[in-house]
């Protein structure tokens, strides 16, 4: 009785595997994907499988369909690694990978073997490249440079005197991007006055403001990357206490329940994020022909699933081969590849994060609205 | 002896399904179902050692997975080679940054400060019964949690560590759930064990006899500890990237569903508890990808897995309160289902021989 369920398991699993595409037939795109749980809005196999439909329907890649197999995470790094060798024994010849470095770290050490590369579809952290340099790639923008980004637009705004809000409870990104910012900001010319610690899912931001409002050397700007809804109560809270300070950010901010939360302060906002829907632009046209087959373009990961599967197609269309490292190869040869989310993409000498052109989104008059792109000249390091 | 004979041989009817399965996925199963049997034993592992405690104190334990943690997390801090950690560890205090341990002593250092972390925790611990100490346990998952997340220059916080050496294979985790099992069993019949369960149904009669229930309530809870480390060892010597949230409430309750399931009174539920549910867990994770069964293709319906640990937990509450095993151990059930024939067949042959 205990031994059945095992050998069942193992016909299940030859059934699956009997047939596995060979990996120099066709490209096998094996995602897996947090489908289920907290980190469920950062993926989006809607946007994978509608990008491949697209590509399938206009022919396929060199003239092969795409075949595409999507894998459950359940937003745990164990299931992530576990389905990542799922994956590759189905003979997947690139792997997409979930939001976070601890699954996705995993599975491109059991990928290294055979060379295919593994590349993320939502995670903004750069020590996944650093920690998997041969075949990690981020397809956003690093945290580093989405700093970099806001602190270019910062200093060009003319504020000089920043205070950083550090929170370490969400991740390395409310702890370690505004860090990432004052590394640019420095180098620009800007001072870091203070650091102000908070955590997410406070109520009250008024401790903070006070810690503003009496900080020393008085501050013509704040950084916070911080997470909705407590990015709307935050600029809420200066708004309300008087203090006329704008508030930058990254892509923490990018979310349509931003503006409701933030009222009056939402003014105060500008923050840097992958892309912005706006008419006539590509990404507006994915999300319009993805919408008409069906499929529901929950937020911007959406539109980043679309660019994953982008890149993939440039490396092994510039390869001509659907040999994993050839594929690998030609992805860190990638520049200036015309993406859904932005305008240009290069991977070339960037250690797996790319260099992307980032949208500068503002909010006025109750909307929040792209004012400007944005590709930083300098970079601090992971 | 006789005692001790009977523990050892129902221990090893437990270790030797358990090795069946080992040995089968080393010859025949994939690399992807090597990884599955491989959590199952690291999973199996931590059973056993929260029934080690909970099954005997008879105290609803969610602390046992906070020792997994800081096993997995000396071993990965020690271990780590020294070229990794100059990028991942550099500010690691105590000069843990730039040393690198020898995996065999990374792993006695990780298992006594286990041992040692357990004993001081347990101290305390052990003067409350019933809900104060579970919820005393909780506390604990929360304060090593907490302790993991915010100390970020010894374990870099909410990231992950990566980079441990990928050295554990599914021989040795097969080898340490076979041994934890008979651990688990010994300790269960021992004397002490006896006392514990005694003074678990009530405090006030094993007391008077003169059972000293903290001291064995603590000696409980420092094995079960030391068996979750070992789990805990595995982990992160397995998966290779180790972070906050693998130990946490996901697995506390996954494992002690596992426990619920199968019966945390004995040693014998807590292996079918992890066998039920780990491969019934696999299962549905096949049909929730959406299969073609004889000619009928399925619909893919993520998310199968959280409602069948669900639906197994409702049933196995109502049908059997006291898990699929019950009380007893497996062997003991069947001595007692093979005596009860032998006296009703000699009943039966005594009132024929006496027609």
């Amino acid at each position: 009785m205990k031994i059945k369920p095992l050998l069942l398991n193992s016909m299940i699993a030859v059934a699956i595997s009997g047939a596995p595409a060979s990996a120099e037939d066709q490209l096998v795109i094996g995602y897996a994907a947090a489908v289920t749980g907290s980190l469920a809005p950062y993926d989006s196999p809607a946007g994978v499988t509608c990008r491949v439909e697209q590509i399938n329907e206009a022919g396929g890649i060199l003239g092969k369909p795409v075949k595409l197999i999507i894998r459950d995470t359940k937003s745990d790094a164990v299931t992530a690694s576990n389905v990542g060798q799922e994956l590759l024994d189905q003979g997947a010849n690139v792997i997409l990978g979930p939001p976070t470095d601890d699954g996705l770290i995993p599975i491109a050490q059991l990928a290294l073997p055979k060379g295919i590369p593994v590349l993320s579809v939502g995670a903004t952290q750069p020590a996944f490249p650093v920690a998997s340099p041969e075949n990690g790639y981020l397809v956003p923008f690093g945290d580093n440079a989405s700093a970099a980004g806001a602190a270019e637009v910062a200093y060009k705004a003319g504020h000089r005197k920043a205070i950083l809000m550090i929170a370490n409870d969400v991740g390395a990104y409310s702890a370690i991007t505004p860090e990432y910012f004052g590394k640019a900001f420095e180098k620009l010319g800007g001072k870091i006055v203070g650091r102000v610690n908070y955590h997410h899912g406070l109520a009250d931001y008024n401790t903070q403001v006070a810690e503003i409002r009496n900080n020393a050397e008085k501050p013509d700007m704040i950084f916070a990357a911080i997470l909705v809804p407590d990015a709307g109560v935050l600029v809420r809270t200066i708004n309300a206490a008087g203090l006329d300070i704008p508030v930058y950010g990254t892509d923490g901010f990018d979310d349509p329940s931003f503006i409701e939360v933030a009222g009056a302060g939402a003014g105060l906002a500008t923050f840097v994020t992958h892309g912005y829907p706006s008419e006539g632009s590509p990404l507006k046209a994915f999300y319009d022909d993805c919408t008409k087959r069906g499929h529901n373009p929950q937020n911007i990961f959406f539109g980043l699933g679309g660019e994953a599967v982008e890149v993939v197609k440039a490396a092994i269309e510039s390869a001509n081969s659907f040999d994993p490292p050839a594929i690998n190869a030609a992805i860190k040869n990638i520049e200036n590849l015309k993406g859904i989310t932005t305008g240009s993409i290069t991977y070339k000498d960037r250690g797996g994060v790319p260099l992307k052109e980032m949208t500068v989104m503002h909010a006025k008059d109750g909307k929040v609205l792209p004012v400007e792109t944005v590709r930083p000249s300098w970079v601090a390091a992971p | 002896m006789s005692n001790f004979l009977q523990s050892v041989r129902g221990a090893l009817i437990l270790g030797v399904a358990v090795g069946v399965i080992g040995v089968l996925a080393l010859l025949f199963a994939e690399p992807f179902y090597q990884r599955i049997v491989f959590i199952f034993m690291v999973n199996l592992i931590a059973v056993i050692g929260l029934q080690v405690f909970m099954g005997n104190a008879d105290i609803t334990n969610y602390g046992h997975i906070s020792f997994m943690g800081i096993a997995a997390y000396a071993v990965a801090i020690l271990a780590t080679p020294a070229a990794i950690k100059k990028t991942s560890l550099a500010t690691a205090p105590f000069g843990l940054g730039t040393i690198e341990v020898a995996l065999p002593i990374a792993i006695l250092i990780a298992l006594a400060l286990t041992v040692l972390i357990a004993f001081l925790v347990g101290t305390m611990l052990v003067r409350q019964s019933g809900t104060p100490a579970s919820i005393a346990t909780l506390a604990l998952l929360v304060i090593v949690h907490v302790v993991i997340m915010n100390w970020v220059d010894l374990t870099r916080g909410p990231r992950a560590i990566y980079g441990i050496p990928v050295k554990a294979t599914l021989g040795m985790a097969t080898i340490c759930a076979i041994l934890a099992i008979v651990a688990a069993r010994l300790f269960r019949d021992s004397s002490w064990g006896l006392q514990l369960r005694a003074a678990s149904e009530n405090i006030a009669a094993a007391s008077a006899m003169g059972v000293r229930i903290k001291r064995l309530r603590l000696v409980a809870w420092v094995v079960s500890a030391a068996i979750c480390g070992v789990a805990g060892i595995l982990f992160a010597l397995f998966v290779g990237t180790i972070s906050p949230k693998s130990f946490y409430f996901d697995l506390t309750f996954l494992t002690l569903a596992m426990l619920v399931v199968g019966g945390a009174y004995s040693v014998s539920g807590a292996v079918l508890g992890s066998i039920v549910v780990t491969f019934g867990f696999e299962i549905m994770r096949y049909l929730e990808n959406g299969p073609q069964i004889v000619g009928l293709k399925l619909p893919t319906m993520f998310g199968l897995t959280g409602i069948f640990l669900g639906a197994i937990i409702v049933l196995c509450m109502i049908l059997r309160p006291r898990g699929l095993v019950g009380d007893d151990e497996i062997d003991e059930i069947w001595r007692r289902r093979s005596k009860n024939r032998e006296r009703s067949e000699i009943s039966a042959n005594a009132s024929g021989a006496a027609q």
